[in-house]
């Protein structure tokens, strides 16, 4: 069932509320795991209903996002707006737990695997799963935020790429960019040896402010930045890696799913690129986020296993 | 490590001894200071007895009695923490030290060579955690806790004069610190989520993950930024941009960072590294090149194309980029990618605008509108399914109206660039000229082609 047969264009998203905290160190943008998920929910209940299909990779665009934030002068650091949320059971009020929100609207493309013979009952079917794949998208929360409205719901045949594309304009496509993390610390190192991936990633985020000649530039100050050449790079978590062994089902009191071996976490992090549809790789099929697990790393990438992650 | 003597060690101990006996009894000395040696002969004698049990207090043997007995027992310490999730929570913490190293291309905890280990739980029992943190060399990076938890046999007869006790006491450290996870607990408050595995839906395989918070990593984060965007030299180089040229000098700054705090006004509840930096934690920003064209835009019904210099500020940040890579002189892949980039940036304002005209406008607007007809057809497509528009639609069909946009797009483009550049127009070699502008005009064919969607 590893065979693409389809792709299933969720045009236009609109969700309110969706978590803008991706990582303990980035905010901006959900985290891929929170369109990920809301994929395999999709996938889980398409099942359900008898559709026997794999949503095997998901492709994730953004149109437009507005995070609430704010600051009172540019110079100083955002802060999120809070909401006061409702008092307690025993009547005291809620303490403040900081968060991060956001309203946003982003496309994602699902690749559907299934076999021949699904493939077939799909193409006899395109505007009922078509249909029903809208309205189980409403049901479910993506990236912890509500979705208000979808523009167009559509399924194409594996050959749909080209259309694909052009439907994607104008967002951003979300791709990874862990090459390009290798690069800035290498090129750091060059300077200083002692530099790591961490603070290639700071130096990502960071502006150089330069004196030039005025006959440069009027102002007699050129801004460099470490990303210049390589796309709009961003920091942003791609996963967890595992931080102590595996517990048995049961094991981990409290869990909220004692059925299932648990495990402690933490985010990891590296570069993602915000790519212009028309800019994508030829390969189309890079363009798409998976899961992946592999030793004590839980990773959503975007090369499948058999090319290496 | 093999160096480091018992002697430094004892000096390390008794030094942060003085250290935290000082800071206690300064308040006393202060307020002895004020009394007059005379008259307040018995205020006098009850002060010195608070202090001679402060030094009693903060001998070797009581401190690390208590220390060993009672706070050991009261914090609980690791380089993750579970209240930096939720500060209700009363799941694990867990030390991490790890070493494998991760892929190339990835950040987690073991990016950094030393994770400092943080604390919580009762705040009068961390003065713990700071003795642990205390160093014994710092050249090396070695801390009382590096040799505690080597179990290093220069630390093992430190803690009391007692050979036997003292080992006691260090067994007893090296358990708070390594914080073995026997009976493993997290808490409703903490985040789980279920990571599907491979067959997930058919075998109901599901692994139930646990992000605990890493405060260890984001504190050396927090410190980094700092660091570089408050260093005297970044602050003075800062300073120097209202100065004379000569006197300028390049400095840093990070734009976008958002602060969250953990834990409001108690930030010693979520744990010691967070109170030391008031809770606040730094958070680099990942948004996409998102930019608003509409709102600093009106179509006026007088205009005739939409191509004029209003529309410089609906791709303001694009069209600061191309300038900025056509001002370069090089000619390196580096910049043909900038320049690339910058004029994605412009496209996609450009596009959005489009958009959001034909989303907000209803069907068959531009009757009441200058633009030329071309636009038109772009602009407002719905104009063709109505009543009375057989014309409009039989046009738009034939026309090839989209190279008029591509053409006036283009047009407008180089129109800015000369603008901008009409001094220095001349330093640029032709061949080098004549190249980025097919390069423009390239790009707007190829996307507007794409964005056949857009003409519909």
């Amino acid at each position: 069932m590893s065979h693409v047969s389809h792709y299933l264009l969720l045009d236009r998203i609109e969700i309110e509320g969706a978590n803008a905290v991706s990582s303990p160190l980035t905010y901006g943008f959900p985290a891929v795991s929170g369109f990920m998920g809301a994929v395999h929910a999709l996938n889980r209940k398409l099942v359900q209903s008898g559709l026997d299909v794999e949503l095997s990779g998901t492709l994730i665009a953004c149109h437009d996002i507005h995070v609430q934030r704010y600051r009172p002068h540019p110079y100083t650091d955002y802060s999120f707006n809070q909401s006061r949320n409702p008092i307690k059971k025993n009547g005291t009020t809620a303490s403040i737990i900081e968060e991060g929100k956001a309203h946003l609207a982003v496309s994602l493309v699902v690749e559907i695997s299934a076999s021949r013979a699904t493939s077939r009952d799909i193409d006899d079917d395109l505007t009922t799963i078509e249909q029903q794949c809208r309205q189980l998208v409403y049901q479910h929360p993506i990236a912890g935020g509500s979705v208000v409205a979808i523009e167009a719901v559509k399924l194409f045949d594996n050959s749909g790429e080209a259309q694909i594309k052009k439907a994607l304009l104008p967002a951003f496509v979300l791709m990874n960019a862990q090459t390009d993390l290798i690069d800035v610390t290498q090129q750091m190192q060059k300077l200083n040896p002692e530099a790591t991936a961490l603070d290639a990633l700071i130096e990502v985020s960071t502006l150089h402010h330069e004196p030039v000649p005025t006959k440069m530039s009027p102002s007699g100050w050129k801004t460099r930045s470490a990303k210049s050449g390589h796309g709009w790079l961003v920091p942003m978590p791609v996963g967890y890696q595992a931080i102590a062994p595996q517990f048995a089902p049961g094991e981990l009191a409290n869990s909220r799913n004692p059925e299932y071996p648990g495990q402690y976490v933490e985010a990891i992090y590296s570069l993602g690129k915000w790519v212009f549809p028309n800019r994508l790789p030829s390969d189309f099929s890079n363009c798409f986020w998976h899961y992946s697990e592999k030793e004590n790393l839980y990773l959503f990438t975007q090369k499948h296993e058999s090319q290496g992650a | 490590m093999s160096e480091i003597t018992e002697s430094q060690v004892q000096e390390a101990v008794s030094e942060f001894l003085r250290e935290q006996f000082e800071k206690k009894q300064e308040p006393e000395l202060k307020a002895l200071a004020k009394l007059d040696a005379l008259k307040d002969t018995t205020k006098i004698a009850a002060i010195n007895e608070i202090i001679a049990k402060l030094k009693d207090k903060y001998s070797l043997v009581n401190w690390m009695q208590d220390a060993a007995e009672r706070m050991a027992g009261q914090l609980r310490f690791g380089t993750h923490i579970s209240k930096g999730i939720h500060p209700d929570s009363k799941g694990d913490n867990l030390n991490f030290q790890g070493k494998t190293p991760l892929p190339d291309g990835l950040v987690g905890s073991q990016t950094l060579t030393d994770l400092p280990v943080d604390a919580n739980g009762n705040a009068a029992a961390l003065p713990l955690a700071a003795f642990f943190e205390t160093w014994v060399d710092e050249g090396q990076g070695i801390k009382i806790r590096t040799l505690i938890q080597a179990q290093h046999p220069s630390i093992e007869r430190a803690f009391s004069p007692d050979e036997e006790l003292s080992k006691t006491y260090l067994l007893r450290f090296k358990a708070a610190l390594d914080n073995p996870v026997d009976n493993p607990a997290t808490h409703e408050r903490n985040k789980q989520l279920l990571w599907p595995l491979s067959n997930a839906i058919t075998g109901d395989a599901y692994i139930a993950i646990v992000p605990l918070y890493p405060s260890a990593l984001t504190s050396q984060f927090f410190t980094k930024i700092n660091n570089a965007r408050f260093s005297d030299e970044n602050k003075l180089a800062r300073d120097s941009r209202r100065k004379k040229p000569a006197e300028r000098q390049a400095y840093l700054s990070i734009p976008d960072i958002a602060v969250v705090r953990l834990g409001g006004t108690k930030p010693q509840n979520i744990s010691q590294l967070t109170s030391k930096q008031s809770g606040r934690n730094y958070l680099l920003s990942a948004l996409p090149p998102i930019i608003n064209p509409t709102e600093n835009y009106r179509l006026s019904k007088s205009q005739k194309t939409l191509f004029e210099s209003r529309l410089v500020q609906c791709c303001g940040l694009g069209l600061k980029q191309l300038y900025e890579a056509v001002s370069d002189e090089n000619n390196t892949i580096e910049i043909r990618n900038k320049r690339k980039d910058a004029l994605d940036l412009i496209l996609s304002s450009i596009f959005k605008l489009a958009e959001t005209i034909r989303i907000t406008f209803s069907p068959g607007w531009s009757k009441d509108f200058q633009l030329n007809l071309a636009e038109k057809y772009w602009l407002d497509p719905d104009r063709s399914v109505l009543e009375g528009e057989g014309d409009f639609a039989e046009a738009r069909q034939k026309t090839d109206w989209q190279d008029d946009i591509v053409t006036n797009f283009s047009l407008w483009l180089n129109q800015r660039l000369q603008k901008k550049f009409d001094d220095i127009a001349s330093q640029f070699g032709d061949a080098q000229y004549t190249e980025w502008q097919r390069e423009i005009e390239q790009a707007i064919k190829a996307s507007l082609r794409s964005g056949k969607e857009l003409f519909l």
